[in-house]
């Protein structure tokens, strides 16, 4: 997502770039909780007589977009199978899969 | 004539939507007398074979609270979904995800490995994970399995109407009762509360400013909070301009904060983009770094603003669309749904977030 708006103090509607700018501020913190990265939104000033900047901004973005892919969320990775997990000595745990086979074991 | 059969059901959810049933005190009495209950396990001891027995459609209304994460509950939903003649999602877990949404920030893995080995007072060496199917003594046991992430009721099976809260003010619990059994309903789809933001109903509105900014974003309990000023004026993170109210103010009134219990507004797509916008706006600044440092005031966005309804915001209900042509479907008979259109229109006092 670009978002552009007028350079600060040069807005007709005066304070809207203001508003964006303080949202954004706090969006970016969101998007890092959400695992997004910071490049796939962008706040630009970009003035009605700056064509060049609209284009070279436009051409970043794409060109970054391009090596980031699509989104992952983390709930939407894929699962990879169960890792093994370290014991105390930095020893692999092996899953187990299957509850305890003497009864003794069990506490009831 | 017998009377009509109600159901009551909870997912996954903490006990409080029950609490607000409970609430009713002697009103229940009224309830009890004008319903059947056929099926309430955390009251009743119905069981899911009693369900089963049923024919379809037998249950007149069916509340189900909390959110669908495991195989269990997506049975029991689609099950009482089957047998019933209306469908209500009731509170925020059952509408938005609610407060066990907030795990779809995790993947299912690093969820269990947190749960089952890293936290500090779990002990299990041998690296103990439950089983769908476990040999126990000769014979085998079975487990539900946990899904990928949690998902809203209606992610899962068409839902008629809905109820927010957390847990649902039992006055619109009571409102929606007598209008289900009148027979006075609106259009399917819609949330059976006021249309109006909390703020509106505030009883503190009157000392909120025409603009309030504040040089600060403060946390409840390291404020001292004046009881009578709004509190947005006073640098707390309210959600009040962004969620429905219904709840006759209850944290205002007890001092404390909306978290945004209530849900969308209608005509409002994300309740979290909407609140976030509502509140980084209020900030006295205009300098870039200095709001930086302002935002760092509220330490957790998501956990703030997605607090009752992540699995139910843009982000995440796109990877659930709904199907209304799902077997058993009765919404899938209407017209609209026949046509291939959205199973139910975009209604002015529908669901905010309408997907």
């Amino acid at each position: 997502v670009l978002i552009g708006g007028c350079h600060p103090g040069d807005c007709h509607y005066q304070e809207g770039n203001y508003k964006a700018l303080r949202r954004f501020k706090l969006l970016q913190k969101m998007l890092d909780q959400f695992g997004i990265e910071r490049d796939r939104v962008r706040l630009e000033w970009i003035a009605a007589s700056e064509g060049d900047k609209v284009q070279k901004v436009t051409n970043e973005m794409t060109e970054r977009l391009r090596e980031l892919g699509p989104i992952r969320l983390r709930s939407m990775q894929r699962l990879a199978p169960p890792g093994p997990v370290a014991g105390p000595g930095g020893e692999p745990i092996p899953l187990r899969t299957a509850a305890p086979k003497p009864a003794e074991e069990v506490v009831s | 004539m017998s009377k009509p059969k109600v159901g009551f059901y909870w997912c996954a959810s903490c006990g409080g939507c029950e609490e607000s049933v409970v609430d009713l005190a002697e009103g229940i009495l009224d309830v009890v007398g004008a319903v059947d209950f056929v099926f309430f396990p955390v009251a009743m001891d119905f069981k899911r074979s009693d369900v089963v027995a049923m024919s379809d459609g037998e249950i007149a209304v069916c509340f189900i609270n909390g959110a669908i994460r495991s195989s269990e509950q997506r049975e029991m939903a689609e099950l009482l979904r089957r047998k019933s003649q209306l469908l209500v999602a009731y509170g925020s877990c059952a509408s938005q995800g609610g407060i066990p949404g907030l795990a779809n920030l995790y993947d299912l893995e690093s969820i269990l490995r947190a749960v089952y080995q890293e936290t500090p007072s779990t002990v299990n060496p041998e690296n103990v994970r439950p089983q769908a199917h476990s040999a126990v003594h000769g014979g085998e046991v079975e487990l539900p399995t946990l899904d990928a992430e949690v998902k809203t009721l209606d992610q899962v099976v068409p839902v008629d109407y809905y109820i927010p809260g957390c847990a649902p003010p039992t006055a619109l619990l009571a409102a929606a009762l007598k209008r289900i059994l009148a027979g006075d309903l609106p259009p399917k789809g819609s949330v059976l509360a006021p249309e109006t933001a909390l703020c509106q109903d505030c009883p503190r509105l009157e000392t909120k400013p025409e603009k309030p900014l504040v040089d600060h974003f403060k946390r409840p309990h390291l404020t001292a909070i004046d009881p009578s000023l709004c509190l947005l004026a006073q640098g707390l993170v309210c959600l009040g301009p962004s969620t429905r109210s219904g709840c006759d103010s209850a944290c205002i009134q007890g001092n404390m904060p909306c978290s945004g219990c209530g849900g969308a507004l209608p005509r409002t797509h994300d309740h979290g983009g909407a609140s976030l916008s509502a509140l980084a706006s209020l900030l006295n600044s205009d300098d870039e770094a200095e709001i930086e440092k302002r935002m760092d005031e509220i330490p957790d966005p998501v956990g703030t603003f997605y607090r009752y309804g992540l699995p139910g915001s843009l982000l995440f209900a796109r990877q659930a669309p709904r199907d209304p042509a799902a077997a058993g479907d009765a919404r899938a008979k209407t017209p609209a749904a026949k046509a291939g259109g959205e199973a139910e229109p975009a209604l002015a006092g529908g669901k905010g977030g309408e997907r």
